[in-house]
């Protein structure tokens, strides 16, 4: 009876540790797709409504996932402090302080990069900035989908049967 | 002799070729490399007392000593 209890115990937890495994892949794609779409959003209210950066940053912080609100939300907050900050100072900052553990060194420095020219030149170029960081992160999610594809289903795998194998051999 | 040590490893060669061939598939073939050489030292460990036995019977048997 305690047999059959502990045989349960082992093999469930260790498919939910391959599980956790392949979250990691599942959420770095979330967080990929989540940040394009409040970045167009960023992108189209700026261009359309020519409002200052962190006037547009309150209404992307409204409709953006609770995984990415954090960054939007740390950048207006340092905007408002009116420290003297330049937009691509808040963002990097905004960035390196909230945790991002879903994603990769690359996709931050792709972040970061857009950071550069955010604020810093005029409506069309920051038009074309704006472009060029989508296109770059949708690239990442392509990456990011291949590697998953081939990940998440591995490691659920691996987990299931590390625990099989560790029952069968206690049994 | 009981005959369970049989399934067990019966099982867990299962397991190890099931594993293999996952992390094969998936590219990984060092990975896979080292589950089956895992796999074989795992059923060496459990099936060495009997071998032990087995050689000292026979050394008993044909007096070789």
């Amino acid at each position: 009876m305690i047999k059959i209890t502990g045989m349960i115990l082992v093999l469930v937890s260790s498919s939910i540790i391959g599980y956790l495994y392949s979250l990691k892949y599942k959420m770095r794609k979330q967080v990929l797709k989540s940040l394009i779409n409040s970045i167009n959003l960023f992108k189209i209210e700026l261009v359309y409504s020519r409002a200052p950066i962190n006037e547009v940053l309150e209404h992307v912080v409204k409709t953006s996932d609770y995984m990415i609100k954090d960054i939007f939300k740390q950048t207006v907050y340092l905007l408002n402090l009116n420290e003297g900050y330049t937009a691509g100072e808040a963002w990097k900052k905004s960035i390196e302080k909230c945790n991002l553990d879903y994603l990769k060194k690359s996709d931050k420095e792709v972040l970061i990069t857009f950071g550069h020219s955010l604020g810093n030149t005029d409506l069309y170029n920051q038009e074309k900035n704006f472009n060029l960081v989508l296109e770059k992160l949708k690239h990442q999610l392509d990456n990011a989908e291949k590697e998953g594809e081939k990940n998440e289903k591995l490691y659920k795998n691996i987990g299931f049967l590390t625990g099989l194998g560790i029952v069968i051999l206690l049994l | 002799m009981n005959i369970d040590i049989i399934f067990k490893i019966a099982a867990i060669g299962i397991i190890v070729t099931v594993l293999n061939q996952v992390l094969i598939h998936s590219g990984r073939e060092e990975q896979a490399m080292m589950v089956t050489l895992a796999g074989i030292v795992v059923v060496l460990m459990m099936v060495m007392n009997m071998i032990s036995n087995l050689f000292n019977a026979i050394k008993t048997i044909f007096q070789l000593y």
